[in-house]
């Protein structure tokens, strides 16, 4: 009978013992990779945490790419979360990631408000896929492609009709990635910075003539006033969490010639 | 006696200098007669500064600044300072309006003038209360100029258009308020 005990004892301390060790291969978060393998695409994986607290010593310019200057990044993101609940479908997966649009953006020296704009135009807040699996605007989605970006040879890309497009881990990390091995343009603003910014695209006109031209079919005005007014709305419902030198219009008279 | 007299004389005339030196400077300052103010201004006004007297043909002021930013022109029309908006002004908003250097052709001068007023309710139709819109590959948006943006995302964007074209119609705006962004393209 106490051998029978002893065995039972032993039995139990190994499957304790089992389970202990396995704890870590139970938690582990699966990859991107591993959830589009199992045919799992919608999702956002949170794979490390968001926060953002004090302040940015940006530009001072909030109608320009580069990054405005934020008394409280906080507040900032809170505006933009405000700002997609009141604008953006619902079912957007950008919603309550106002954190990662901040932290993303403060991290590339960008203005976040910019890479809302163009979410809104691009894709409405990545909603537009639509429910056909053969189109564009479905892959793109399914690739948590919000931008349309297209990809080079050596990115992670998918082909659709003979050109690649981007294809990124996450909703999130298309706004805000840490992911080293992605080369130097791992989300949007990082893109923004590299491509834009840093060759003197400063202005919503000059992003706009290289990101979307008239000569690629695009109504460049069009995209300018909607970028504008995702700007507006965000620099309103931030308040004082953002100090914007061009939130008013200065205007000096031309001097007139000739006599009086 | 007589130190008195003297006395009460130099009083009167220096209360005499002091009155006159009082009425010739109003008489020589300029004044803002009218500005927009209070509540209730409409978001398509246009926003006028009226002085006291005829502003100066070359320098009638230095700067205007209006808060939050709007786009449009500045016009002086005689004793005025005009500020015609482009597009509406965002409803239930408060501005400011600061008119620095403003000069009158007689050479009278103001340094800064603040005129602080707030944009009363934009007055939707049902449709626009609707919106946004999101439809199949499109999207409907009332921008705060007041023009609707279009936003097409897929092929065949001009069915897209079209079908949105429809909705607006049949929501009654008019097409010199729409603006239509075909974002099909490749971005870099």
């Amino acid at each position: 009978m106490s051998h029978i005990k002893q065995f039972l004892l032993g039995a139990l301390s190994l499957f304790g013992l089992l389970i202990f060790s396995a704890q870590p291969a139970l938690a582990r978060t699966l990859s991107p990779g591993e959830l589009r393998k199992m045919g799992v695409y919608f999702v956002t994986p949170t794979n490390f945490s968001t926060s953002v607290e004090g302040s940015a010593d940006g530009s001072g310019a909030c109608y320009e790419l580069a990054l405005p200057k934020a008394n409280d990044l906080a507040a900032f993101a809170n505006a933009i979360d405000t700002y997609l609940t009141a604008n953006a479908p619902a079912g957007s997966p950008f919603q309550g990631l106002g954190a990662d649009f901040v932290q993303g953006a403060v991290r590339r020296d960008i203005n976040p408000m910019f890479v809302i704009g163009n979410l809104r135009v691009e894709s409405n807040y990545g909603t537009a896929g639509g429910t056909d699996p053969a189109t564009l605007q479905y892959k793109l989605q399914e690739n948590f492609n919000a931008f349309g970006r297209t990809a080079g040879s050596s990115q992670s890309k998918f082909t659709h009709n003979g050109r690649d497009w981007y294809v990124y881990p996450s909703w999130k990390e298309s706004i805000n990635s840490i992911e080293p091995g992605r080369g130097d343009t791992p989300d949007q603003p990082a893109l923004m910075r590299a491509v834009y910014l840093d060759q003197g695209k400063l202005t919503i006109g000059q992003y706009i003539g290289k990101y979307a031209p008239g000569t690629d079919g695009n109504d460049e005005s069009a995209y300018g006033r909607s970028m504008k007014d995702t700007i507006s709305k965000i620099v309103a419902l931030a308040g004082d969490a953002l100090s914007c030198t061009d939130a008013e219009t200065v205007i000096t008279p031309t001097p007139r010639t000739g006599p009086r | 006696m007589k130190t008195k007299k003297i006395i009460i004389i130099n009083a009167v005339l220096v209360v005499a200098v002091i009155v006159s030196l009082v009425i010739n400077s109003a008489a020589n300052s300029l004044r803002v007669v009218s500005s927009p103010n209070g509540s209730g201004v409409s978001p398509t006004a246009i926003l006028k500064i009226a002085f006291s007297n005829e502003l100066d043909s070359q320098s009638p002021y230095q700067r205007f600044i209006l808060r939050p930013q709007a786009e449009g022109a500045v016009q002086v029309k005689g004793d005025s300072i005009e500020f015609r908006p482009l597009f509406r002004l965002v409803g239930n908003t408060d501005y400011k309006i600061i008119v620095e250097g403003v000069r009158s052709a007689s050479g009278k001068y103001i340094e800064r003038s603040a005129h602080s007023f707030k944009t009363g309710s934009l007055k939707l139709s049902s449709f626009e209360q609707s919106l946004p819109i999101s439809g199949d590959g499109f999207s409907i948006e009332l921008l705060e100029t007041g023009h609707v943006s279009v936003l097409i995302f897929s092929s065949p964007t001009g069915e897209k258009e079209a079908a949105a074209r429809k909705i607006l119609s049949d929501g009654g705006v008019a097409d010199e308020r729409i603006t239509v962004e075909k974002t099909s393209s490749s971005r870099y």
